[in-house]
């Protein structure tokens, strides 16, 4: 039997099926509905599927099934989180250290994306109360240009999310609306309530009513955008954005070449990075969730369910709605255009836009924005849960404590996140563009080179309900580190020796085209490390003096 | 759309739909010692 830090017995997952829409939960967030299809529209639409199954394939399955494995086999052994996991199956000093980035990943993304998440609920409110702007249907007519789409149908609902979120006037700082603070409180204290029930009680309880709920809104979303035939114009209609998004184009536009685009880096890299962040790889929080597991508990099929749950969820489910929705109402061209301002100005601008032409639309908005919601809600208590987990197992905190420190330095960090401009972009680069495809490349080499290939293999065939071929062994073995290695070379080539190449290396922004980078976002840097190093502290403290005081009081000189 | 979209578009749709029910059934109806209600 595992016990934590305190002596208590470690908590359970209820049910394998709240274990596994927990998972799903986890990975399924704002980005399955927003950020995959703007990324398959700018890379190819159908031919971008290829790339995206190989990642799927090669790196991200065997990476799920061996955070799986790895977080089961800390977790019966009474840890939670990495620095303990790592130092489990590696006996050298520096594992412990090298697992601070199990931490800091989840920290800072949850000091980011639960005010994003916020944002969703906010809106859902908004959008029912009819508080959201309100374009005449007539402004919108047949042969508008992307640009003049752009200035009179959705310029209002722009500056309505500049409003929102204070971004509206410019400068270092945001000024948020008090609505807006108002509602990530609401986020806050919900979650803090939630994470203080327990594993089961808490997360379990809330994926087994989100998720379901989540996949029937978003159903239902697709039959209704899949029925909007041709609201404009006859020249363009639902069918087109289908088109638009899976009709293959082999060719892709790159500097100004047309390049091939199976032998495209970029569009590699980007199927490779919506896989894995997607997925939720390389952050630590799958291994916290698996460490719930029993030993004897399986991690391959649960595994592969949250694999297929997630990319349904992108694939069949994400790319149906925002962006097809959008080609309807606005044409191809435009549709386009919104796709590469982002995902916030598809999710949060445009679609309030296009509701707000539809029969019943304040309540299809509502509907929405709580499928937004639903998604970030179930990613925020996985990125809450590593943390408390630490605290439990390694501080030995009751989960009320822990709960409540992990409370403060959220509260601490997320202001950041409200008041800063750029401050997202920041903590965004960090945690989710830099840190985990790291995390995942330290991860793979413990696991298959250092603790072994064939004792990973072995531990995770106990309990196993699905055999897995041995060819994700040799995947896992030497394609994925191999995979991996390129991302990071790539992003190093493309963040550090070009720039340095071309002499903008310290000039320009490294975290986002556009950011103005003053004594605000260097602000927001600091604190990022200052993060980093306390963890580092922590774990070093947890090891070096924690320990050894136990040590002491059992056994006595 | 032509004809190599819907074979993208339902090709992905097929795998990803079957893959997802055969894992939920397996889970939910599966003949595993752990049964339905335990981990």
């Amino acid at each position: 039997m595992s016990m934590n830090g305190n002596g208590e017995k470690r908590e359970h997952w209820g049910t394998r099926i709240g274990l596994v829409l927990a998972m799903a939960g986890n990975a399924i967030g704002l980005g399955n509905f927003l950020r995959f299809p703007g990324q398959a529209a700018a890379n190819g639409g159908g031919a971008f599927l290829i790339p995206y199954f190989i990642c799927l394939l090669l790196m991200a399955i065997p990476l799920m099934w061996l955070e799986w494995t790895q977080g089961r086999y800390g977790g019966v052994r009474g840890h939670g989180t990495t620095p303990a996991m790592f130092q489990l199956m590696w006996k050298n000093p520096i594992a412990k250290y090298l697992g601070v980035l199990g931490l800091f990943i989840p920290t800072i993304i949850l000091f980011y994306y639960s005010y994003i998440g916020s944002w969703a609920l906010g809106f859902s409110i908004k959008t029912l109360l009819g508080q959201t702007p309100h374009v005449e249907r007539i402004q919108l007519h047949e042969g508008m240009s992307a640009d003049e789409i752009s200035q009179t149908v959705l310029n209002p609902y722009n500056e309505f999310l500049g409003s929102y979120t204070g971004a509206g006037d410019g400068g270092m700082w945001l000024r948020p609306e008090a609505f807006t603070l108002f509602v990530f409180a609401i986020v806050y204290f919900l979650t803090l309530w939630l994470m203080a029930r327990g594993v089961s009680g808490g997360i379990e309880a809330l994926a087994k009513v989100a998720m379901p709920l989540l996949f029937i809104l978003a159903i239902g979303l697709v039959v209704r955008v899949f029925t909007l035939g041709h609201p404009v114009s006859r020249e363009y209609g639902v069918m087109d954005g289908i088109a638009f998004l899976w009709e293959p184009k082999w060719y892709v536009e790159r500097d100004g070449q047309q390049v091939f685009v199976l032998l495209d880096s970029k569009t590699w890299l980007a199927a490779a990075g919506q896989v894995f962040f997607s997925l939720s790889l390389g952050m630590g929080a799958i291994q916290c969730y698996a460490s719930y597991l029993r030993r004897k508990d399986d991690v391959t099929l649960t595994g592969l369910s949250t694999s297929a749950s997630n990319s349904f969820a992108e694939v069949v489910l994400g790319a149906s709605i925002a962006l097809p929705a959008a080609s309807a109402f606005f044409g191809v061209a435009a549709a386009q255009m919104i796709a590469s301002k982002g995902s916030f100005y598809l999710g949060f601008v445009s679609m309030p836009a296009i509701f707000s032409f539809l029969p019943a639309g304040n309540v299809l908005g509502f509907l929405w924005f709580l499928l937004l919601f639903f998604a970030a809600m179930t990613s925020i208590v996985a990125m809450c849960q590593p943390i408390i987990a630490f605290l439990e197992d390694e501080f030995g905190m009751s989960r009320t404590r822990a709960v409540a420190a992990m409370g403060l330095l959220w509260l601490i960090g997320v202001q950041f996140a409200i008041w800063v401009n750029g401050g997202v972009d920041v903590y965004d680069f960090w945690s989710s563009t830099f840190g985990p495809p790291l995390m995942a490349l330290i991860e793979v080499v413990i696991l298959m080179w250092i603790f072994g290939a064939d004792k990973v293999w072995q531990e995770m065939h106990e309990g196993a309900l699905l055999r897995v071929p041995r060819f994700f062994y040799y995947c896992a073995k030497y394609v994925t580190p191999i995979f991996l290695i390129a991302i990071l070379g790539t992003w190093f080539y493309e963040n550090v020796i070009r720039p340095l190449l071309s002499g903008e290396l310290f000039t320009r922004p490294i975290e986002a085209a556009g950011l103005e980078v003053g004594w605000h976002i260097w602000m927001v840097r600091g604190f990022v490390i200052l993060v980093f190093l306390l963890q580092v502290f922590a774990v070093w403290y947890a090891w070096n003096v924690r320990k050894s005081m136990q040590r002491a009081e059992v056994l006595p000189e | 759309m032509n004809w190599q979209g819907w074979v993208f578009m339902l090709s992905a749709w097929t795998f990803f739909t079957v893959l997802l029910i055969y894992c939920f059934y397996r889970i939910l109806f599966g003949d595993s010692g752990q049964g339905r209600d335990g981990t």
